[in-house]
């Protein structure tokens, strides 16, 4: 029974917080984060089994591949953007994926974390699909991955703006780069409300950080470990 | 008048046929390259993401326009629009793994934390960098 209400109850649980959000904007109601909240409480209150409501909600996991293949849209529509100043934008972008490597493999460790916590940090600041593919090939835990990427996402979409002002990032296009690298989708979404320049740039680095973190970090995890 | 209005309610329908065509047309252009990624996938020696091979070849097809913009924009932006409620499944996915992160929090807040904020600082300021040097 449960199989079939998997989907409905998903898509209508994700419209009704999407509804809630755009009614009071703040960062902590984001819907994704709201929705898997939810669904979790539900299957704890009513014991439900999670491998009934992954099978009923798989068309949902199966569209993300198809998602990856749509980003093409974007970034042949930003094209003349991405042309102008690709240097800089490539540089700025392979810089955060070797941060966000030598942060998930060398400094995490320090704190604790195995192998397999580390292959599932490093991802984190992908979008999610290319997160969990990542993910994957680096034999970390998928989940933990999702749920990371998401936490990444509110925190760059929340605190993001805030945080490079103070500490001097002026500069449009910079503040739209470090955010497209540091918080993917969730973050440029809150970029684009507010200037369209640095919003289009975020997307530009998302796409790129998403593209050479699937390239490099793979390799990298291969020749290191 | 009745004439007319069943007329404009036939083109109507017709105009409903063609944007469920062009949305399928779409829709079947980004599974065929994904299924292009798919098969290079298989065959390379690395793991390496099928879909983001899709994605290059895609955006390689555009840009030689051997694909034409109009014939994605369309399902392409829906998927695009409705992309977070993709992830929701997977992110429920979570409750299976609520010892792991119980038992690695001070792991995952720091890495929150430190790492986003971390690479936006460095990311921005090298970018602010490399910008004043390319316009002096």
């Amino acid at each position: 029974m449960f199989l079939y209400l998997a989907l409905p109850l998903t898509i209508l649980v994700f419209f009704a917080c999407k509804y809630l959000y755009s009614v009071k904007p703040w960062a902590i109601l984001n819907p994704v984060l709201l929705s898997i909240l939810f669904l979790i409480l539900l299957h704890y209150l009513l014991g439900l089994d999670y491998s009934q409501y992954q099978k009923g909600a798989y068309p949902l996991t199966a569209l993300l591949e198809p998602a990856v293949v749509a980003l093409a849209l974007p970034l042949y529509l930003q094209l003349h953007l991405i042309k102008e100043k690709l240097n800089s934008i490539l540089l700025a972008c392979l810089l955060s994926v070797l941060v966000a490597f030598c942060c998930a493999f060398y400094v995490m460790p320090l704190l604790g974390a195995d192998l397999i916590t580390s292959a599932s940090l490093a991802a984190q600041s992908v979008t999610t699909p290319i997160a969990m593919e990542i993910s994957k090939s680096l034999q970390g835990i998928v989940s933990l991955t999702a749920a990371m990427v998401i936490f990444a996402g509110i925190i760059g979409a929340s605190v993001g703006l805030g945080f490079l002002k103070l500490v001097g990032v002026k500069n449009r296009q910079a503040q739209g780069i470090a955010i497209g690298c540091a918080s993917h989708a969730l973050g440029t979404a809150k970029v684009l409300e507010v200037d369209t320049v640095a919003g289009a740039f975020s997307s530009v680095a998302l796409i790129l950080c998403a593209i050479l973190s699937a390239l490099l970090m793979p390799l990298l995890y291969a020749f290191l470990f | 008048m009745t004439n007319f209005k069943n007329c404009i309610r036939q083109v109507q329908q017709l105009n409903l046929l063609c944007k469920m065509i062009n949305f399928l047309r779409g829709f079947l252009l980004i599974l065929l390259f994904l299924s292009f990624g798919k098969l290079i996938s298989a065959y390379l020696p690395i793991p390496f993401p099928a879909s983001i091979i899709g994605l290059i070849l895609l955006f390689i097809a555009l840009s030689t326009s051997l694909v034409k913009v109009e014939w994605i924009t369309m399902s392409g932006n829906f998927i695009l629009k409705y992309m977070a409620l993709l992830f929701i499944p997977i992110g429920v996915g979570l409750l299976n793994y609520f010892d792991l992160i119980i038992s690695h929090w001070l792991v995952i807040v720091f890495s929150l934390l430190f790492t986003t904020l971390f690479i936006m600082f460095l990311v921005g300021h090298f970018y602010q960098y490399l910008n004043k040097k390319e316009e002096s």
